[in-house]
């Protein structure tokens, strides 16, 4: 794993070559191809989306997207025992965020003001705070809350995660939000 | 992976031999893939091709929004892959090559097609090509026939507006560009402005065809300057106030005022040619067949081609433009502009950035940064 910021397009062909070279574990050997699908940086979820796409539909295999959302929730909770709030940053004072019960997602994931989240999470028992988004909410919460799993998600748990999904249909980017483009007259698209 | 031979398809070894390159576009607002191959002796075979166009789904704001285009791309390039190499009757194994769009343009969907072009690339141990889109555009007279180097080259489209004299596949020599906007952009603005809708184009061509193209006094930018570049912001101001000083305009207005801005986009495309082709015959005074090529989107309408007709007459070129639908963006182009470059062993590493400025002519576009110029630099 390398952290690169901006340059996905430039870095993620040749870093997946030096694995398979490293490991030698050549293309023709995969089964399955596991892409963190968002949400993210568009453009950097589109990278690693494409890319999977471009690879699954060479090997004939499938490939699968895996939510950050999901991916710090098992990273904070492995076990699968407990109740995780996963939250991204969305910048804009808002958050991407999620629950996971025994590593379950419980409905849809939803964008909400930090606010709005932090009052959610007021009303409920014992959980984990988890994402880039933690800190963010933990401080809205007043603080004393520990947030685990803020790091960018863990490509090993997006791999447990592919191998273990049932969906096998291309995998779409999570976005957290529409396209900023207004309509002639400034009405915002439906 | 093995097929059936199909009986409409040239049988034989000459059929089997040159390169086969699969092409991948997404610079702008079209999916598109599509099979090449480039015979030995230099004629190119269309093998499929495959376009999406998401013109609806940018209609509604008048005009390409980036982040639509890259989200359409991103879900739409795989399948139509897919459905390429089916029309081909091939696999990845039958490639010798895979090429990719790599810039200018839009780059989230740039990136997109290089992406996906990378993942082939590795998993099919085939080499990728990085291909310039406007080198793309300006090899597409090469695709239906003999087209020898040199010519001079007219690209008129929605995101460019250039005139190169193409020596060579690695020569391709400015002339002249536009300094603010594209000639398509020019039409689609002002359309925009008549309430004519999008794209601008070919309503403003149909409405024309109605009215009278001597009604409206308006300017033609750069016409008396020596050079070879082009302007039209000048041109979309002048519109803008023709049209909001009409009171209650009617049909007629409408078509009077569409047929006058076209008529002026076509008076500056040609005037502009002129200098180039003045130009061109000095860098290559012997050559005996001048060759002036019109492609990109614009080359398709009517008046813009026979102004340009008029001006090839009178320096002694024969003016030629790609099919329609290779005029438009494409993937057979930037497939031929990547066989082309393979045949020559120019291929691009995995780390192959995308470009969202890229000119062709990096010196001329360095010294006199005509086009788009900004604090990065020269965008094409």
């Amino acid at each position: 794993m390398e952290e690169i910021g901006r340059g996905h397009a430039e870095r993620l062909a040749p870093l997946v070559r030096e694995l398979m070279e490293e490991t030698g574990v050549t293309a023709g050997r995969l089964d399955r191809i596991g892409v963190v699908a968002g949400p993210g940086s568009f453009t950097g979820v589109r990278v690693g989306v494409a890319f999977a796409r471009g690879l699954a539909l060479t090997l004939d295999i499938p490939a699968v997207g895996v939510s950050a959302l999901a991916c710090a929730a098992r990273s904070a909770d492995p076990a699968r025992g407990k109740t995780v709030l996963a939250a991204h940053d969305a910048r804009r004072d808002e958050l991407a965020w999620q629950i996971y019960e025994r590593g379950e997602a419980k409905g849809e994931m939803r964008l909400d003001p930090v606010e709005a989240v932090a009052g959610q999470a007021r009303g409920m028992d014992d959980f984990i705070l988890a994402g880039s988004g933690a800190m963010k909410l933990a401080a809205a919460l007043g603080g004393g809350l520990e947030a685990a799993a803020t790091e960018p998600p863990d490509p090993e748990q997006a791999a447990r995660l592919a191998a273990e999904a049932q969906d096998l249909a291309p995998p779409s980017p999570i976005y957290q939000r529409p396209p900023d483009a207004k309509l002639p007259g400034g009405i915002t698209p439906l | 992976m093995a097929f059936a031979a199909d009986p409409s398809k040239p049988q034989g070894a000459s059929a089997s031999s040159g390169l086969v390159v699969l092409g991948l576009e997404t610079s702008c607002d079209e999916t598109a893939a599509a099979v090449l191959r480039l015979r030995e002796d230099g004629s190119a075979e269309v093998l499929a091709d495959c376009v999406y166009s998401q013109i609806e789904e940018h209609t509604p704001f008048g005009g390409v929004v980036p982040e639509i285009a890259a989200r359409a791309h991103v879900d739409a390039l795989d399948a139509l892959i897919r459905r390429a190499l089916d029309e081909a009757q091939m696999g990845f194994a039958d490639l010798d090559a895979v090429a990719a769009t790599s810039g200018p343009g839009l780059v989230g969907g740039v990136m997109v097609g290089l992406m996906t072009a990378k993942a082939i690339s590795l998993a099919a141990d085939i080499p990728l090509i990085a291909v310039n889109h406007l080198e793309g555009h300006a090899l597409s007279p090469r695709l239906t026939g003999a087209c020898p180097f040199p010519y001079l080259l007219l690209l008129i489209s929605g995101g460019h507006t250039q005139l190169l004299a193409v020596d060579d596949l690695t020569e391709m020599t400015r002339l002249g560009s536009t300094i603010d906007d594209a000639a398509g952009e020019a039409f689609d603005k002002t359309a925009k402005i008549m309430q004519l809708g999008y794209p601008g184009g070919p309503a403003m061509e149909q409405a024309a065809l109605s009215g009278d193209a001597t009604r409206f006094d308006l300017p033609r930018p750069l016409t008396r300057s020596p050079n070879a570049d082009f302007s039209f912001a000048g041109l979309k101001t002048a519109a803008r106030r023709a049209w909001d000083a009409l009171d209650n305009p009617d049909e007629q207005d409408r078509n009077d005022l569409a047929a006058s801005v076209q008529a002026a986009i076509a008076d500056c495309l040609a005037d502009r040619s002129r200098n180039a082709m003045a130009m061109f015959i000095e860098r290559h005074p012997d050559e005996a067949e001048r060759r002036f090529v019109v492609a990109g989107g614009v080359a398709a309408n009517k008046a813009v081609k026979s102004a340009l007709e008029t001006a090839c007459a009178d320096f002694g070129f024969t003016l030629s433009a790609p099919p329609a639908k290779w005029c438009t963006d494409n993937a057979v182009m930037i497939a031929l502009a990547g066989a082309e470059r393979l045949k020559r062993g120019e291929i691009s590493d995995l780390d192959a950035p995308a470009r969202p400025r890229w000119p062709l002519d990096q010196r001329a576009a360095a010294d006199d940064p005509a086009s788009g110029a900004g604090r990065k630099g020269p965008k094409a």
